[in-house]
């Protein structure tokens, strides 16, 4: 267990910029997920994490200390990778063993690390076996051993459920969640799936080109996005983008929705958002995400809008309904429960969780939110 | 080779009672005709080698020996003479072991090691000096000779055994680098990485993660290396002195020294004992030859 600090890292090659000016702090026995479409910088940043690259500016800390000029085997990290990179020519137990055996343990003390982490995973009985006569399943868990049997301060993940089928993953994700709660590990971990970062983390880090786009918990991620990449990335289907504007309406002010009709087309500021900080004529944009629409007398939610949607699609999922929506020519995704009474080419009223709607600024995608004493009064 | 009896087994099985096919037979007849073609040679130097004297004078060279001897054999090893040394090719077979045994561990080492560092240990220029040395792989072994004859003389190795496995060191590094470049290349990177979190160090990487999964390519490069410095001639007969010819070089004296009449059978004997060991890799070693060289053809 420790604490990881990653201060101010930047990373270049030549004249690439691949990580600007990373800055992220994380205490002991927190997850972190840092997530990001490919290309985003992560696995760059976890390389740097475990030395096994370098930054260009920055540094990073482990209880405190910096460890910029240690080597990787001298910073007390174990990785696991995405390709599990298991030595071919060592049996699993050997493979487990290794990092014991560089370090120079006696062979009778390595064999009782070996069998306690293999017990934990369960994979006591394929310690004579070769990597190549593993399952893909059995392989993860041999990697995640490798991992484990070194008692390290973090843990490092590289995408390590992304080679195998989908319902193996969603098992190793709850194995993994479980094994963190029991170690009480300090842990990054890197993905490009919003799901494994929302059901994993304790923290999530959003990247995209190099830069930092959000850094929080897995709510504050997903109810209060700090800007309009987060909020589509997180969440599936991905939140709504209405383009509107903002208009006077007498003393205050309110939003006008582009591409809408009548009445439907103008709506009151989000309770979220700081109307002090809006002026009339300003472009926009409005967040919603798709569970937030429902069937009139079934949200549970306060601040409702009702507004006319023409249903396109209905995509039933099994526990959900996806809909395809118009609000006059918007397209917008919808998701209401199976039993949802929604017939395909109809035009109805639906209601929006209003309060919980998110603005845009539409030029630099950042979310204008009131500050969050505000935010929650209201 | 498997592959082949397979087919001839379970085929025609499978088609019983069909009518005959011809191609079937063209095909197998053009192979037959060609396998003889190339054996030719060999089975009349192997019959050759088995005969007297006076056999040879008197029958055809592809003629089988009536009377099997293998007098020719023993005096090719012990006793025929090489120029004015009649103590036959026993010597020089082992001037060839001494050589070719240093020489092919030493160059199939080296090569694996700086294919190693050239793909996981990138460094800056690693591409360049790649290029250079695929440049040597290119260049004819006679423009070397002058310079190396001129190196060997400098560093006091001239004429020796020690010498000789130097020059086929320098010679075949730039093949066995190509070759295991071009192997360690498609071995994942993360499996260094993995190593490296472990705590192996850049020797241990190396010896207890990569060479144990290197066996096609060694395999390759041995056989290579092999075959190509026990059958040198143009460098044992330039830079070896007397004694420490290699066997290519003592078969060539032993075949010219002409000292009354030419014997044929001799002759072959000396040339299949020669011939032998590169055989003998070849029969043991082959089934992983082709598997060594299409390793990594597939993964790009």
């Amino acid at each position: 267990m420790a604490s990881l600090d990653i201060e101010h890292i930047g990373k270049r090659f030549g004249t690439v910029e691949v990580l600007k000016d990373i800055h992220i702090g994380i205490g002991h026995g927190d997850f972190l997920v840092l997530v990001g479409p490919s290309g985003c910088g992560k696995s760059t940043l976890l390389n740097i994490i475990a030395g096994l690259d370098t930054s260009t500016s920055g540094a990073i800390k482990i209880d405190g200390k910096a460890v910029n000029h240690l080597e990787p085997k001298e910073r007390d990290i174990a990785m696991v990778f995405q390709s599990y990179a298991l030595y071919p020519s060592m049996t699993v137990g050997e493979n487990i063993g290794f990092s014991l055996e560089m370090a120079g343990m006696p062979k009778e003390e390595r064999r009782k690390r070996i069998a306690g982490v293999a017990d934990l995973l369960k994979i006591g009985h394929l310690l004579d076996r070769r990597p190549s006569q593993l399952s893909g399943g059995q392989r993860q868990r041999v990697a995640m051993g490798r991992a484990l049997v070194r008692e390290p301060k973090i843990f490092l993940f590289d995408e390590p459920l992304s080679n195998l089928d989908a319902k193996l993953r969603v098992e190793m994700r709850t194995e993994i969640k479980k094994l963190h709660a029991r170690l009480g590990a300090t842990i990054v971990y890197v993905t490009h799936d919003q799901i494994e970062a929302m059901t994993m983390a304790t923290r999530i880090a959003v990247m995209k080109d190099g830069i930092l786009q959000q850094f929080g918990t897995p709510a504050d991620i997903y109810d209060r996005p700090a800007n309009s990449f987060v909020a589509t990335f997180m969440g599936s289907p991905a939140m709504n983008l209405l383009d509107g504007e903002i208009v006077a309406r007498g003393n205050s002010t309110a939003l006008r929705l582009d591409g809408v009709q009548g009445d439907a087309a103008i709506l009151p500021i989000p309770a979220t958002a700081d109307p002090s900080a809006l002026t009339p004529g300003q472009k926009v944009t409005l967040g919603l995400r798709p569970e937030w629409i429902a069937e009139p007398g079934t949200g549970r939610a306060r601040d409702v809008q009702s507004l006319p949607f023409t249903i396109d699609v209905l995509e039933p999922t099994g526990p959900d309904i996806f809909l395809a929506l118009r609000l006059g020519t918007v397209e917008i995704m919808g998701r209401l429960p199976a039993d949802a009474q929604v017939r395909e080419g109809e035009t109805r009223i639906l209601d929006v969780d209003y309060g919980k709607a998110v603005l845009f600024d539409r030029q630099t995608g950042t979310a204008i939110y009131a500050a969050p004493a505000l935010s929650r009064a209201a | 080779m498997s592959a082949v009896a397979e087919h001839t087994v379970a085929e025609p099985r499978l088609r019983s009672g069909a009518a005959f096919d011809i191609a079937r037979f063209a095909v197998y007849a053009i192979l037959i005709v060609m396998a003889a073609v190339f054996l030719m040679p060999l089975v009349s130097m192997a019959f050759t080698s088995l005969k007297s004297m006076d056999e040879i004078r008197g029958g055809n060279l592809l003629a089988p020996p009536m009377a099997v001897t293998l007098d020719a054999w023993y005096s090719a090893w012990g006793s025929a003479c090489i120029s004015v040394d009649c103590s036959g090719l026993k010597g020089y077979f082992y001037n060839s072991i001494k050589l070719v045994v240093p020489a092919v561990l030493i160059s199939v080492m080296l090569g694996a090691l700086n294919g190693y560092v050239l793909t996981k240990w990138r460094f800056r220029g690693d591409d360049l000096l790649f290029g250079a040395m695929m440049f040597g792989c290119f260049i004819p072994f006679q423009i070397v000779l002058i310079p190396m004859a001129f190196t060997l003389g400098k560093i006091g190795l001239a004429g020796s055994t020690a010498g000789l496995v130097l020059v086929h060191v320098v010679y075949g590094v730039c093949f066995t680098t190509l070759f295991f470049r071009n192997f360690y290349v498609a071995v994942p990177d993360e499996l260094v990485k993995a190593a490296r979190m472990d705590g192996a160090g850049f020797w241990q990487i190396f010896f207890r993660v990569l060479l144990p999964v290197s066996w096609p390519i060694v395999v390759v490069a041995v056989i290579w290396q092999f075959t190509g410095i026990w059958n040198d001639f143009l460098f044992g007969a330039s830079f070896a002195g007397g004694q420490s010819q290699p066997i290519t070089v003592a078969l060539n004296n032993l075949v010219n020294t002409s000292t009354g009449v030419k014997l044929y059978n001799v002759d072959m004997a000396a040339a299949m004992i020669t011939a032998a060991p590169t055989i003998l890799i070849y029969l043991f070693l082959g089934r992983f030859f082709l598997r060594g060289l299409m390793a990594g053809a597939v993964k790009g």
